[in-house]
Parts: structure tokens; C-alpha cells; sequence
């Protein structure tokens, strides 16, 4: 659902440690943050590993793995998180990047034989990297 | 000749709230403007944000707003988020707890029905019931694709419904579990995307199979049947986008005869009339309304039918407010048939 809304427009940026945009949920309603399960970035072809990802949420940044006890925490359907990549920098800001982005969504109350299922969406999207002043 | 009211949930107009371009507020104008009412539902983890805590003085605002736009608050949608941790699905009691969460918040916003969700047995709908009493709610179990009235687990809630006979209980259907065809505007779409016919016509024949085939009544063969989509897919060189056809059809596209909803008539208290498209005479392709509403009317219901507009899922040319309006027009002219007839 969505899956061309999840990276947003224009929201890459050159960070001192490597670079971060932003991202939106792709379903309908607000999901507690342990329901992501698989957030993988990948930036001109190279995948950044998971421990060197973390996204923001209510003002808290968390890797994938700390995520995962976050069940009381909650992803708000309209608020993008701040993804930070550490990676090596990416180049001068200006310069156009491809970016891709595969979030797993865990639905909480779509149980499959007493399994939530999981949804996973793709994004790919090229724009310019900015400035950024973190 | 009484008949039901017609309304609206806000789920229909998902892809502009998500899209940031109308918020919650403009979104509950705009039904009242456009007379998409009287019934307001709206879904609590979509529209509100802390939901199911409501910031101060928000329940007085909202209900100035719904007074405002001319509409009546008909159902809150609540989820059984049975699977909010990832390390296993909530006890019975952490279940119930977070229910009520919910339910005290819809009495608070001022919503006379809950819907719920499957994770809800029949055991926990009881315990629940006393706090339904004391909140003045009805609580309504949905009967989604790819469950129907025949369902082991709705069998089990109408059992239990029947020993409590309690006024404050009852099933919420959701017309997406009886289609009786693919809706047409999906195949549409996705063959606009590039799919090939050839995998388009594979994942409508096998839809069409799954009809002829008996009900789901374990959870376990809808997996089998996710399975058998993927299986397509691959099979016609189709890749993650053309599978959502495939997955969308297991997952909300249902199998059940549309008649057979009067064997829970009796326990309606709210109903999600699901739809997808309307066709050039401005009738509904793969749910039948003449059906579906005469049976209603005949069964005497008066509660609210609420619009529920899904082919957002693919169609992002069609407007979500003229499809609601669409499906309106719609129902008014079988509620005038039956009247003459």
C-alpha cells in the first residue's frame, strides 16, 4: 500500500556521518514501531548494513534490533521518521542519487494461521542530496 | 417501510489523509458538504494520533465538528491488534485490556458502536460485555474476507450471542466478503501498470476457482491460497508489484453467497458496505446492492450502513468522495425500487 509514498520527495540529505531522508508509512493507520521488521537502504546500488541504520520516531532514534521491543511505541500514519544512514559520504550535496528503500510491516491484527502477516513494500526514487545542518 | 441510514467511514478517503492534503477535520466537512452522512465512522488508530488516549478537550471539539457538518457518529473501529509484539501475540488478558483502552475512548468521543476484530473470542466478547453495559456501546465482531456467516468462529460468537442474548452484541458485515466477481477496475489497473494479460487472466481464473471451491473454515487454507498467488505470479515471470493482485484477492476478496448474510441478520448492529467500482448504469459489479440492501430492508434493519470505498488499494484516478457519492445514488435507487415493488 502506498509503496511510492515511502521515500519522500527531495527528503535526502548529506549528514556528517553519511547521509539520511525521511520515510513514511505505507498503511492506513498508526502501527506500534515494533511492527517494522525489515527496513533495508540502499543508496547508489550499495545496501547500508543493519547496525549502521536508525530511524527516528517520536523524537527517538533506534536501530531495527532495538526497534523490536518497542511494541508500546507508536508509528502515527502521518508522521515521516528520520532514517540516518552512517555510511561514507555520499559525495557533495547536489549530486542525484538513486535511493531504495524495502520496509517489512508486520499488520498486528491480520493473523494467518496465528501468524500476523507481514507486508513488504519497495521504493525506489532518484533525487538530488541537500544540505544538511545536523 | 423503515429503512437503514446510509454514512460514510473516513477509510475511504485514506489516500488523501495520507497524502497530508485533507486532514481529519477538513475530511469530516467534507462528508457533511458533500451529504455523504449521516453516519460518521472512523477508524481510531487512523484519525486520531496517541489514539486510543484522546488529547484534553479533544472529544468536545470533535463532536462540535460532527454537529457542525450535519452527521451522526455511527461506529468507531477499533483494532485487536493481537500481534503488537513481536515476540508473540498478546495473552487473553493484555487482549481485553487493550480493547478497553479503546472502548472507553469511543464512549468518550461519543460513538454508540465498536467494531472488533477476529482475535476476539467468544470468551473475551463476554468479558467484555459488562464494560459494553457501562459504556452504553454495541460491540460488533466483523465479518471480513476470508471468513463468512458459516465461519467455526462466527458459528462460536453466534452461540455465545444467543446464551447471553445481550442487545450489546452483534457482527458488523463487510460486503467484501461475499463478491461474487473480481472487481473489474483491478484488472484495469494493473494491466495500465504493464502487467501482461496473460498473468492478469491466471490471477482472475484462479480467483474465479476459489469461488467454486467450499468456504474457508480454517485460517490455515487462506495461507495456502496466498501461496497458490505467489506461485502464479512467479510462474508469469510477475514481479512484487503484480503479486498485490494476487494477495489483494486472497486477503479481501471473499467467497461467500451475499444472500447468506441474513442467517446473522438478526444480530446486525452496524454494516461496512464495502465496495470497489461503479460501472456506466451506476451499479455495482461485483457486489450485488439489489441483494445486499433488499435484505437488509427485509430484515427490518435500521442502523447504519456505512460507505466504505476500497479500490484505493489500486485506482488512484477515480476521486474517493465521488465514489462514495456514486455508491449513494446507488442505494437510494434500490431503497426506491423496493419501496414500489
Amino acid at each position: 500500500m502506498f509503496r511510492e509514498r515511502i521515500i519522500v520527495d527531495d527528503s535526502l540529505a548529506v549528514t556528517p556521518d553519511g547521509y539520511e531522508l525521511a520515510v513514511r508509512l505505507p498503511w492506513y493507520r498508526a502501527l506500534p514501531v515494533s511492527a517494522i521488521e525489515q527496513l533495508e537502504v540502499t543508496l547508489d546500488g550499495a545496501r547500508a548494513p543493519d547496525d549502521a541504520i536508525t530511524f527516528e520516531v517520536n523524537g527517538r532514534a533506534r536501530t531495527l534490533a532495538e526497534a523490536r521491543g518497542d511494541w508500546d511505541d507508536v508509528w502515527y500514519v502521518l508522521d515521516d521518521a528520520l532514517v540516518r544512514v552512517a555510511a561514507p559520504a555520499p559525495g557533495p550535496a547536489g549530486g542525484t542519487h538513486e535511493l531504495q528503500v524495502v520496509l517489512g510491516v508486520r499488520i498486528p491484527y491480520l493473523p494467518v494461521a496465528g501468524k500476523p502477516l507481514l507486508m513488504t513494500e519497495r521504493c525506489t526514487k532518484t533525487m538530488p542530496a541537500k544540505e544538511t545542518a545536523a | 417501510m423503515s429503512l437503514p441510514k446510509l454514512g460514510v467511514t473516513l477509510y475511504s478517503f485514506t489516500p488523501y489523509f495520507h497524502a497530508r492534503q485533507y486532514t481529519f477535520e477538513d475530511l469530516v466537512r467534507i462528508a457533511g458538504e458533500r451529504d455523504l452522512g449521516p453516519g460518521l465512522e472512523i477508524v481510531g488508530f487512523q484519525s486520531i494520533k496517541g489514539f486510543p488516549r484522546l488529547p484534553d478537550g479533544f472529544a468536545a471539539r470533535f463532536r462540535t465538528l460532527v454537529d457542525a457538518a450535519g452527521l451522526e457518529l455511527s461506529c468507531l473501529g477499533a483494532n485487536a491488534d493481537a500481534g503488537l509484539r513481536q515476540d508473540r501475540l498478546l495473552t487473553e488478558d493484555e487482549l481485553v485490556e487493550y480493547m478497553l483502552a479503546q472502548l472507553e475512548a469511543a464512549h468518550e468521543l461519543g460513538f454508540p458502536t465498536v467494531r472488533v476484530q477476529h482475535s476476539v473470542t467468544p470468551d473475551l466478547m463476554e468479558r467484555l460485555l459488562p464494560h459494553a453495559e457501562r459504556l452504553d456501546l454495541r460491540l460488533g465482531m466483523e465479518i471480513h474476507s476470508p471468513h463468512s456467516v458459516g465461519h467455526p468462529k462466527i458459528q462460536a460468537l453466534l452461540e455465545r450471542y444467543e446464551r447471553l442474548g445481550s442487545p450489546h452484541l452483534g457482527f458488523i458485515p463487510d460486503w467484501g466478503a461475499s463478491l461474487t466477481r473480481l472487481p473489474p477496475s483491478l484488472l484495469r489497473a494493473y494491466r495500465a501498470k504493464g502487467v501482461p494479460d496473460a498473468l492478469l487472466t491466471a490471477f482472475r481464473d484462479q480467483w474465479n476457482a476459489f469461488h467454486t471451491e467450499p468456504l474457508i473454515m480454517d485460517d490455515r487454507e487462506q495461507g495456502a491460497r496466498f501461496r497458490r498467488m505467489r506461485e502464479i505470479n512467479e510462474q508469469y515471470g510477475g514481479d512484487d508489484v503484480s503479486v498485490r493482485i494476487g494477495t489483494n484477492s486472497v486477503g479481501l476478496f471473499g467467497h461467500m453467497d451475499p444472500a447468506d448474510w441474513k442467517q446473522i441478520m438478526p444480530w446486525v448492529v452496524h454494516v461496512h458496505a464495502k465496495f470497489y467500482d461503479i460501472d456506466a448504469d451506476g451499479a455495482e459489479p461485483s457486489a450485488p446492492h439489489d441483494i445486499l440492501l433488499r435484505d437488509l430492508v427485509e430484515a427490518g434493519y435500521e442502523g447504519y450502513i456505512s460507505t466504505e470505498w476500497e479500490g484505493w488499494h489500486w485506482n488512484d484516478t477515480d476521486d474517493p468522495f465521488e465514489m462514495v457519492a456514486a455508491q449513494h445514488r446507488l442505494s437510494e435507487r434500490v431503497f426506491a425500487s423496493l419501496a414500489t415493488s
